[in-house]
């Protein structure tokens, strides 16, 4: 017998089923801190959306049409959640004053059994692309999180920003665009993370 | 043959973007140059290096204690905040105290004043007032408000750093400034509240004595206060909180002794009526250059200054 899917486990959700919840939190707190992580590059910031955001799940579920997709619902009230922490005057004060979450507490399990330089590396560029990331516009950084990162469609994706398919893909593709420049921002020598500039076709950045 | 390796490698890479993307470029009428093509499918690679955090299976379970707890009891349940700290590191991170931030380290005393409860503000007063009314000197000697004052600031700072619990202790040891600054900023706080509070005993100590002019008397006081809070201060900043304070102390407690035992070493006659107005507004001016150059000077660390 299969996993019960996201749809069927939201509908038993709205009849009150319990376990219900916990399926989906547990299939769902990882990616959703992951998601409003890198909008908002804080952590506390984050794990409180994570937590409004499945409060508004529980609180909506009832209000649920099954089989109508879940992942957009879902990404759709937490990307709402972390607009109006955008406009909130607390994140305008502490715009200036961010502080992150140190790097290595973020570098995958299987990195820390490297060498220390290879640990180094990937700090730095990890840095560098958090950088980039988060230089983006917060129209652009949703599609391009969204996409790339929790792996959702196009589809799912103007499901979840209310935008038509063709909007998302153009702001997809600019978000692209303007990641590279960001990169090519931070790289002094042009190119693409220190890591990844070898990896290029051998031609020079283009402006 | 390398033009075709060439070709094969941008249309590789296009496969890839358009892949990723998840529509064909052409959908957008994105006119990419092969090199942006190849750019574009670069910035793909790295993307992954953007790790985020990962929630321990504790964290999904308190999650799920907090969302049981939430919906078997609707909306009235008060949900834990890691707001609030991030908040409070914020806050606090909003006031470095640096070479080039001049006076803006003052700001730091606000959210300090949430450490004190309004208990300890009466308590302070109401020790200050019965202290000087029971050490009430006909004569005019202001050794009572002279005593007091040091002394009641010396317990509010105590009070300030007591171990409350460990929260707030690991708040304070998180937070994004330095304890150096909280030290100060607290020690501002009681060393202000007991100015005002003294200021009220002085006129009322200056009406009921006759004879005492009231203007010298608070230039007395206010000179001697501001010279040793400004050493204090001068002292912490330069070489750290406990030798600022130690110094201050250790001079107070020298001049209390001088004034009984060896009169003639009381150099600055801090306790003594006989006011001699160039003596207080050297003091004045002492006090108030050390403060100054207190708030221009970056102040050393935790690890620097304190063991």
């Amino acid at each position: 017998m299969g996993l019960l899917s996201d749809e069927e486990l939201a509908r038993d959700l709205g009849l009150g089923q319990a376990a219900a919840l916990e399926a989906l939190v547990r299939r769902y707190h990882e990616p959703l801190l992951g998601y409003l992580f890198r909008l908002l590059r804080d952590r506390s910031v984050a794990e409180d959306l994570v937590q409004e955001t499945l409060i508004h799940l529980c609180r909506g579920a009832r209000q649920y049409r099954y089989p109508s997709s879940f992942r957009p619902w879902l990404y759709g009230i937490a990307t709402n959640l972390c607009r109006d922490y955008w406009k909130s005057a607390h994140h305008r004060h502490s715009l200036a004053t961010l502080t992150f979450d140190a790097p290595e507490a973020l570098v995958p399990a299987t990195d820390l059994r490297s060498r220390v330089e290879d640990l180094a590396a990937w700090q730095e560029t990890r840095a560098e692309v958090e950088a980039a990331v988060s230089a983006l516009p917060g129209a652009y950084r949703e599609v391009l999180v969204l996409r790339f990162y929790q792996d959702l469609s196009i589809k799912e994706i103007a499901e979840t920003l209310l935008l038509p398919e063709g909007t998302v893909k153009w702001r997809l593709f600019e978000s692209l665009r303007k990641l590279r420049k960001n990169l090519e921002g931070l790289a002094m020598d042009g190119g693409l993370p220190a890591g990844e500039r070898k990896s290029r076709t051998g031609r020079g950045p283009t402006r | 043959m390398k033009g075709r390796h060439g070709n094969d490698d941008l249309k590789k890479a296009q496969q890839d973007l358009e892949s990723a993307l998840g529509f064909p470029l052409s959908e957008v009428g994105a006119a990419a140059t092969p090199e942006e093509t190849a750019g574009l499918a670069a910035v793909l690679m790295v993307l992954p290096r953007y790790t985020a955090p990962r929630p321990s299976a504790l964290d999904t379970d308190r999650l799920l204690t907090v969302l049981t707890s939430h919906v078997s009891a609707g909306d009235d349940v008060a949900l834990p905040r890691t707001r609030a700290r991030a908040r409070f590191r914020q806050t606090m991170a909003a006031f470095p105290l640096t070479a080039s931030s001049g006076w803006s380290w003052l700001q730091a005393v606000r959210p300090q004043l949430r450490v004190f409860s309004p208990a300890f503000w009466l308590a302070s007063a109401l020790v200050l007032l019965a202290g000087s009314f029971l050490l009430y000197r006909p004569d005019g000697d202001l050794v009572p408000l002279m005593l007091l004052s040091p002394l009641l600031a010396a317990l509010g700072v105590a009070y300030a750093f007591r171990n409350t619990d460990r929260s707030t202790f690991e708040l304070e040891a998180t937070s994004a400034l330095p304890m150096e600054t909280i030290t100060l900023a607290r020690l501002t706080l009681v060393v202000a509240y007991n100015l005002l509070v003294g200021l009220v005993v002085l006129a009322g100590t200056a009406l009921t004595i006759s004879g005492i002019n009231l203007g010298m008397l608070a230039v007395s006081w206010l000179a001697t206060l501001l010279f040793w809070s400004g050493l204090a201060l001068f002292a912490s900043v330069r070489w750290g909180p406990w030798i600022g304070m130690g110094l201050a102390t250790g001079l107070w407690a020298l001049e209390l002794v001088a004034r009984f035992t060896w009169p003639g070493l009381f150099f600055l006659g801090v306790a003594q009526t006989g006011l001699d107005l160039g003596v207080r507004v050297l003091l004045l001016i002492l006090g108030a250059g050390a403060i100054f150059l207190a708030a221009r000077m970056k102040p050393v660390r935790g690890s620097e200054g304190v063991a």
